[in-house]
């Protein structure tokens, strides 16, 4: 039945989605992370996911607990160091400051980024011409 | 009324297994997060319950098993019981082989990495049948003579805070008393007039210690006091006077992990 076959694809649909989603995110959360870093100065993990939020005008909302599991990857690779400041009036905030490491690994990163995304949108321009 | 961000931590640091000043700054770090959205949130959406807002800023970082096991508790869980509770991971060495295995270091590191897979994956089956017969047993033993830490503060020789905040640890009604380690390492400069004043109130506000630690040339102090263990909020307060710059190691610890809204 066509109605049968239309929801079993959008089971298979859903799913790869959701690896496309998850396999692509990975690497590139971290490399987002550190960029707000870089561009913000130091700053603590709650204005850092704000301003991914507000520069991605809400298309990247980082869940917390994916994103202080990284920065803390990102302090234990040397890319970040952080040091606790003050609260204004409540608890010590935990700031993250990007490093000489942190700032040649954004650069890589983003080398690698620009070049991936060019490879795929040429390829993708090609295959159009191929299937002419 | 409980407050459901407190309790969800206190689930969070029970679930990470890692060194206790490690898992006393995450802690702090998600408290300072959650109290921040928390009062954003109710500023912004002034009708909304703050048990409502709770709960959203809680899902947003998930369950605590799983937090814990993403600060990197090491290495892969390969096991998890029905309510979600990590019973068996494989450590971060073998994770450390495992990938270097994959990133292809040579034929000799990955046969090593597959013959230990095997083996493990054969110990796991007999070890899984034989854990889950005697668990109940196991776990009460494990966890009632594991020394669980409700309070880490150290600060050195770069600088103690004149005001150190966060001073309080609680005691639940399953844990079995209560330790405190005292490390005190005095400047080195002879010439000084420091101080540091410690003390620790338990919840019916009775002092249970109150002592003031002069500073000077080879000041040291190594010390363990164990109370009973009273549940509830208790009190630590340093309080540190003059340019204090030895270092100062305090640490509290219970016996039996305490289950998540006890005490």
């Amino acid at each position: 039945m066509v109605g049968a076959g239309i929801a079993g694809d959008t089971g298979a649909l859903e799913r790869f989605r959701d690896k496309l989603d998850r396999e692509l995110k990975a690497g590139l959360v971290a490399l987002v992370l550190l960029a707000v870093v870089d561009e913000t100065g130091p700053d603590y993990g709650y204005r850092i996911l704000k301003t991914v939020r507000t520069a991605s005008e809400g298309a990247l909302d980082l869940k917390e607990g994916t994103a202080y599991p990284l920065l803390q990857s990102l302090e234990r690779m040397g890319f970040v160091a952080s040091f606790w400041g003050d609260g204004s009036g409540g608890p010590p905030r935990k700031y993250y400051q990007i490093t000489d490491a942190g700032r040649r690994a954004l650069g890589q990163g983003l080398g690698d980024w620009t070049a991936l995304t060019a490879a795929v949108t040429k390829t993708m321009e090609n295959l159009k011409e191929v299937g002419r | 009324m409980s407050d459901l961000i407190e309790n969800y931590l206190r689930e969070v640091e029970v679930a990470l297994r890692v060194e206790s000043a490690r898992r006393r700054q995450i802690v702090a770090e998600m408290r300072a997060h959650m109290r921040e959205k928390e009062e954003e949130m109710l500023r912004t959406e002034p009708g909304r319950p703050r048990e409502d807002v709770q709960r959203q800023i809680i899902a947003d970082f998930g369950n605590p098993q799983d937090l814990a096991v993403a600060y990197g508790a090491g290495g892969i869980v390969l096991l998890k019981n029905r309510a979600g509770e990590t019973l068996l991971r494989v450590g971060r060495a073998m994770g450390e082989v495992g990938r270097a295995a994959a990133r292809g270091s040579g034929a000799v590191l990955k046969g090593l990495a597959v013959a230990l897979a095997v083996l493990l994956v054969v110990g796991i089956g007999v070890g899984v049948w034989a854990f889950y017969e005697v668990r109940p047993v196991v776990q009460t033993l494990v966890e009632e003579n594991v020394p669980y830490s409700v309070y880490d503060f150290s600060c050195d020789a770069d600088g103690c805070p004149a005001d150190p905040s966060n001073q309080t640890f609680h005691i639940h009604d399953a844990a079995r008393e209560v330790r405190m380690d005292l490390r005190i390492r005095g400047p080195l400069e002879a010439a000084t007039n420091a101080t540091v004043r410690l003390s620790v109130t338990d919840p019916e506000g009775v002092v249970r210690y109150d002592r003031t630690f002069a500073g000077g040339a080879g000041a040291r102090t190594n010390e363990q006091v164990a109370w009973a263990p009273l549940p509830g909020g208790w009190a630590l307060a340093l309080a540190f006077e003059g340019d204090w710059r030895g270092s100062i190691d305090v640490e509290v610890t219970t016996l039996g992990i305490p289950r998540a809204g006890s005490g």
